[in-house]
């Protein structure tokens, strides 16, 4: 139980290369914080920083009240699932789930009954007396996320735990994994979690917050709904949601309250909003959700149409995923199953008519890719 | 007319298989035909040495065969006895005594030594791994003459320290060069795990290295064993008391000692002497093995 604080973290490498610029964050006592990004925009780097396993170049981390840049990572009061598990592999799994509590010196019959507690929890009880090599993947990962509850830390670090399985049990982990951290609060342990992963779904499913990364920045930190409904920028957009966000060249011309968007050779006016931008006349990105992409609807309000040609369609079950060609550019729309029928009978090159629903689009700063919309 | 096609394309890749069948079959015979007979070569001498042992001294010089025409032991209780005050009894139990402990501290320095080099940064780390690993290329026989008279100014000669001593730097550098990139193989998460389980360097080392090391140190000491034991060189500078005499050195002296060599008890002891080295090298097999299998690096 204790919030993270993040002060102008920084890492700089021994070459020179500067990994992490700056952080700034706090993460509440209880919280479950995701970081995500593409791999090499440095979340592992932090992770590792926050547990103790890399130096901090500068800046100040904070455990509880707790200022412990230097503090080695027994002393941080956190504990951390890594991704290829690390279990020792000469140890039993009661004696990996114990080792931690031996070398703190707790007496044998606390360190039994914390081993028993934590494999009830995550029903490993029967895998207690075998080696890690016996046990299957998933195994392995309840009984690398058993070893850090039985510590309970303060902060639990997640570093891509579920990257090794398949998809099937991955879910039910990201389910598991939800719950337990639900179960403890609910026991009145709550633990703070922050867990790393690249994968956006994880992320979105999992957490209460997210914080997006890339290069060693933060490019947002809010909740999950934030994110996919007013992302910061482009790379966020583009990051969050599946499949990808639109995002198109267009050109938008302000006059008083009316604002007017030419993109695909189309024109429109655009819904009222705020909107900080500066000039009558600039190039902006605009995008716009897949499921805001209708096909062969009729009309409707706030919606421009544009012709275009299909280039395939993704069955996915209960949607479809079409892309169109348009010109240069590539258009997703995301479709229920219900009206597959509207494009199932297409073929790569037929003709369709697609309509944009300008009411949902987000415009973007077209050089910098900031969100123009003023609430940023 | 398809359950015909069907039993055609069947039966078609049957022929083909038994024709790879065999052809495999051919491969292997011709394979281990080739490697037994290999491996019959190089076993010759030791089978001419065991057979030997039995012969008298007439039968090891005019018969050709390596197949005794009796079965007799006394050159094996001849030459245990020895020409001298004391049997191979001794001159064994000598051995243990510098092979056992040489191996102790062998083991204990390399390991420090290729942890330090493995997983710490240092300054000079890269230069001094240098220096260690150009020593390799040392003779030992360039070291023999400053290391004798190093020691004859601690007054340690005619002792097992002078043997064993060195061994407790880390001086033999194969090894440590061995641990190091064995080491380096080892993927760092456990340790990691351990550093936030709340081990220090030393735990670290102990819980969590040395077992991952563990087929790496089997190897150290089966080959400080097999070394040690045939060292001749090294026991025969520095002692100079019989009664302190390792089997290598007790050897020399008992086709020296008599006017007339009994070949046959020479060679019988020779026989007993590779049996600790043998021994050691099928007991250690197994965990070679078993090392290589149980890493437990499957994710």
């Amino acid at each position: 139980m204790a919030s993270v604080t993040l002060n102008k973290i920084a890492k700089v490498y021994p070459n020179g290369f500067k990994a992490v610029h700056d952080i700034d964050f706090k993460i509440n006592d209880g919280e479950f914080v995701v970081l995500v990004g593409p791999s090499g925009c440095a979340k592992s780097t932090l992770l590792r920083m926050v547990a103790g396993l890399e130096s901090i170049t500068s800046g100040e981390l904070k455990i509880g009240d707790k200022v412990v840049n230097r503090a080695p990572p027994k002393d941080r009061g956190a504990a951390m699932v890594f991704q290829n598990y690390a279990l020792y592999p000469h140890m039993k799994v009661r004696e990996n789930l114990a080792f931690g509590l031996k070398l703190q010196g707790l007496p044998k019959e606390e360190v039994n009954s914390r081993v028993l507690d934590a494999a009830k929890l995550l029903e490993i009880e029967t895998l207690l007396d075998r080696f890690p090599r016996q046990l299957s993947g998933g195994q392995s990962q309840r009984v690398a996320v058993g070893r850090a509850i039985v510590k309970k830390p303060q902060v639990f670090l997640f570093d891509e735990p579920l990257s090794n399985l398949d998809a099937k049990l991955r879910a039910s982990m990201r389910v598991r994994i939800t719950e337990l951290h639900q179960q403890l609060k609910a026991a009145g342990l709550p633990c703070t979690v922050i867990y790393v992963t690249h994968d956006q779904i994880e992320a979105m499913t999992m957490g209460e917050r997210i914080c997006v990364l890339k290069e060693g920045r933060i490019q947002q930190f809010d909740t999950p709904s934030m994110l996919y409904n007013q992302p910061a920028n482009t790379f966020v957009a583009s990051f969050i949601g599946s499949p990808e966000m639109n995002i198109l060249d267009a050109h938008l011309s302000v006059d008083g309250n009316a604002r007017t968007v030419t993109l695909l050779g189309g024109k429109s006016r655009l819904p009222e909003s705020k909107l900080s931008v500066h000039g009558t006349e600039l190039a902006i990105k605009l995008g716009l959700r897949p499921e805001n992409v209708l096909v062969n609807a009729s009309d409707e309000k706030d919606v421009l149409w544009i012709d275009c040609e299909i280039s395939h369609i993704e069955y996915m079950g209960s949607e479809v995923f079409a892309y169109f060609r348009v010109g240069d550019s590539t258009i997703t729309s995301r479709l229920p199953a219900s009206q597959a029928t509207l494009v199932s009978s297409l073929k790569r090159g037929d003709k369709a008519r697609i309509g944009l629903q300008l009411l949902h689009s987000h415009l973007f700063d077209a050089e910098t890719g900031v969100n123009l919309n003023s609430t940023h | 007319m398809s359950a015909n096609a069907n039993a055609a394309a069947v039966g078609a890749p049957s022929v083909v298989d038994r024709y790879e069948l065999r052809k495999e079959r051919l491969n292997t015979t011709v394979r281990y035909t080739l490697l037994i007979a290999m491996g019959l070569i190089m076993l010759y001498p030791l089978f001419w040495l065991i057979g030997a042992s039995f012969k008298s001294n007439a039968e090891i010089f005019t018969e050709v065969g390596f197949w005794p025409s009796r079965l007799d032991f006394t050159p094996y209780i001849k030459g245990w006895k020895t020409s001298t005050e004391y049997t191979f009894t001794r001159y064994f139990f000598n051995s243990f005594l510098i092979v056992i402990p040489r191996i102790i501290v062998t083991v204990i320095s390399c390991v420090l030594v290729a942890y330090a080099f493995a997983r710490f940064d240092f300054w000079g780390k890269k230069i001094l791994f240098s220096i260690m690993v150009a020593t390799m290329m040392l003779p030992q026989i360039v070291l023999r003459i400053p290391q004798y008279i190093m020691f004859q100014h601690f007054d340690m000669l005619d002792s097992y320290t002078p043997l064993i001593l060195p061994s407790a730097f880390a001086t033999d550098t194969f090894f440590v060069f061995m641990l190091v990139q064995f080491l380096r193989g080892i993927p760092r998460d456990m340790e990691e795990a351990a550093q936030m389980d709340g081990c220090n360097s030393l735990q670290m080392l102990w819980y969590i290295i040395v077992p991952l090391l563990k087929p790496a140190i089997i190897s150290v000491i089966v080959f400080q064993f097999i070394w040690t034991m045939n060292d001749f060189i090294g026991p025969l500078i520095y002692l100079s008391s019989v009664d302190k005499y390792p089997v290598s050195l007790a050897l020399k002296i008992s086709i020296g000692a008599t006017e007339e060599v009994e070949w046959g008890s020479v060679i019988a002891i020779s026989v007993l002497a590779l049996l600790p080295s043998v021994a050691v090298f099928f007991a250690a097999q197994k965990h070679f093995v078993d090392g290589v299998a149980s890493t437990g690096l499957k994710g």
